[in-house]
């Protein structure tokens, strides 16, 4: 077995926390540590399974249980490495989180919107995500769970610092905020790299969702604040999503720019994403996001009729390494899924059926 | 400084990327010969967009003037590190935090004194924390002792940013109120501090070790 029956029922949502349009989903994270109890890092093996009893005590209180539908909770080292693998890509676990530590206690609600970890960098991480640009609703749903968790645990509070945190740069509301954003236009007119740039001095940064040699491989990008301290979470929301959504406003400005100046250009690129993605039959993670960023920008300039952003939020799943694994049920080398995502995509742009492999494979 | 590919005089400013026969091209030009090209291309850079950004990090950047001027003075203040200096709660030395960037306990945030506030301070917004409490934070502010000096360093940093605000735009009137305001707050925290924590009414706290000593920071 090499996925958990409840991680493979959780993969089995669809692309939930993805969106239409170029902002494409928001992630919130809070960390909070229980007072008087080590940080997990420096704690002993008997503090972090105090830890783990008493958030998990906390979780199953009544108001708290409310609040994570049909949550499930999995000890850490019972997950496989294609499970937690396929967890990073669902984003319901920070890839600084993937190695096996003592009493690490995974709960997640079985609609996949929202996680916890227990005895992560902190003692819980508590982390939510929803399509689009969601800022509002998230914080209102991550301030119920954490007020209701308050009830129940006293966490480590200091007057001038706030929520004290074991990277000091996250004390104070102990909240991280990201967007993930899709610019590829932005790309293509060469602004995008200055106008990411500046983002520094609103004290936020970018960084590549697919990193593939520095560069952001299917325009993908996350933005997320690098301050903690001396503002309300509400009004570091508010401005961020100011920001991102004028971003994102430029970035639509700018395609429809292409669109009506380089028209032929911009059909050209679209017509060869959809034949390339259409006749693969082996094809790499980059390629292929590279080209699906292409494809959207077509289905959301109405490019394709046929091509939903549905359609494409399940590609961009589908297409990556764990949910390929998960997909097909077994454990896959890096040839074997090439092969199968391309089948994946040619299953759904309805290309030709899967080739006669009585040839020699090509070795690896 | 690269050179705009058309007049090849003034530098290239702008940079458009075109995708001809399945082969991108970078074309570097000035914003002149972009004009010509193309109006829209050599306005862009100065669209709305920009000055929208412009307005959100102008807020940002007055706050880190105040906040660098607020980390001179305490660097004048702050001695060395002993080499040797480590948390007495976990056990996390000074070297240790700086070698990862984490700490052990949260008694570490008081224990390693003011150069851990440096840290924490580092391209922060503010320098005090205005978000979330937790309850039972809120019922200590009852408290008039605990809660009062939390709050002057609150209404401190707001009246901070008004000032700033005010100088800005040029309302001298206005922010020489502020700044006597401030003035006198600064007096007021002053002199709370220098009464030794002992005289200081301690609201007793469920476990002491990890809340102990905050009267050191500020």
């Amino acid at each position: 077995m090499i996925f958990h029956p409840r991680i493979r029922h959780v993969a089995g949502k669809g692309p939930v926390f993805i969106g239409q349009g170029p902002i494409l989903s928001t992630f919130l994270s809070l960390s909070r540590n229980i007072d008087g109890f080590q940080f997990p890092a420096t704690a002993s093996a008997n503090i972090l399974e105090s830890v783990a009893e008493l958030g998990l005590a906390a979780m199953h209180h009544e108001d708290v249980h409310s609040l994570l539908p049909s949550m499930f909770q999995i000890k850490h080292e019972l997950l496989t490495t294609s499970d937690r693998e396929l967890l990073v890509e669902r984003e319901l676990m920070d890839r600084s989180h993937t190695d096996i530590a003592a009493c690490r206690v995974f709960v997640c609600a079985e609609d996949g919107s929202t996680s916890v970890l227990l005895n992560g960098d902190d003692h819980l991480w508590l982390h939510m995500t929803a399509p689009g640009s969601a800022f509002r609703e998230l914080w209102s749903r991550m301030s119920a769970l954490e007020s209701a968790l308050a009830r129940h645990l006293r966490f480590a509070f200091h007057p001038r610092f706030g929520y004290l945190t074991s990277s000091p740069a996250l004390a104070g509301t102990g909240l991280r905020i990201t967007f993930l954003i899709h610019l590829p236009a932005l790309g293509l007119s060469g602004r995008r790299k200055r106008i990411l740039e500046r983002l520094e001095d609103a004290g936020l940064a970018a960084e590549p969702y697919f990193p593939v040699d520095g560069k952001a491989a299917g325009n993908l990008y996350l933005i997320s604040n690098r301050t903690t301290l001396g503002e309300r979470e509400e009004d570091l929301g508010l401005r961020m999503t100011e920001i991102v959504t004028a971003i994102s406003r430029e970035e639509e400005r700018t395609r429809a720019d292409l669109l009506t100046r380089q028209k032929l250009l911009f059909l050209n690129a679209c017509g060869r994403a959809y034949g390339l993605l259409r006749n693969t039959y082996l094809i790499p993670t980059s390629e292929a996001l590279d080209a699906l960023s292409i494809m959207k920008l077509g289905a959301d300039s109405g490019v394709f009729q046929d091509f939903t952003r549905q359609d494409w939020a399940e590609l961009l799943l589908e297409c990556q390494p764990a949910h390929l694994c998960c997909l097909m049920n077994m454990a896959l080398t890096p040839m074997e899924r090439g092969k199968y995502r391309a089948a994946c995509f040619r299953e759904r742009l309805h290309g030709p059926e899967a080739a006669d492999e009585t040839g020699d494979e090509p070795e690896l | 400084m690269m050179l705009c590919q058309i007049c090849k005089a003034n530098p290239a400013t702008i940079h458009i990327q075109e995708i001809v026969n399945g082969e991108a091209n970078t074309l570097h030009i000035c914003a002149e010969c972009a004009k010509k090209r193309n109006p829209a291309e050599g306005n862009a850079a100065n669209s709305h967009f920009h000055e929208m950004l412009e307005r959100l990090t102008q807020a940002i950047a007055n706050s880190a003037d105040l906040k660098l001027a607020e980390l001179f003075e305490q660097n004048k203040t702050q001695e060395e590190a002993p080499p040797d200096l480590q948390c007495n709660v976990c056990g996390t030395s000074w070297q240790a935090y700086k070698k990862n960037g984490k700490v052990g306990c949260a008694a570490c945030y008081e224990q390693f004194g003011q150069r851990i506030v440096e840290d924490i301070m580092l391209n922060q917004h503010g320098s005090v924390h205005c978000g979330k409490m937790p309850p039972e934070t809120v019922e200590q502010w009852q408290d008039p002792t605990v809660s009062e000096r939390i709050n002057l360093r609150r209404e401190l940093e707001r009246l901070r940013k008004g000032l700033d605000e005010s100088v800005r735009r040029e309302e001298f009137e206005q922010a020489a109120e502020l700044r006597d305001k401030i003035a006198s707050i600064e007096a007021e925290l002053k002199s709370a501090e220098l009464i030794p924590d002992e005289s200081a009414p301690e609201t007793p706290p469920k476990k002491p070790r990890a809340r102990g000593g905050r009267r050191k920071s500020s």
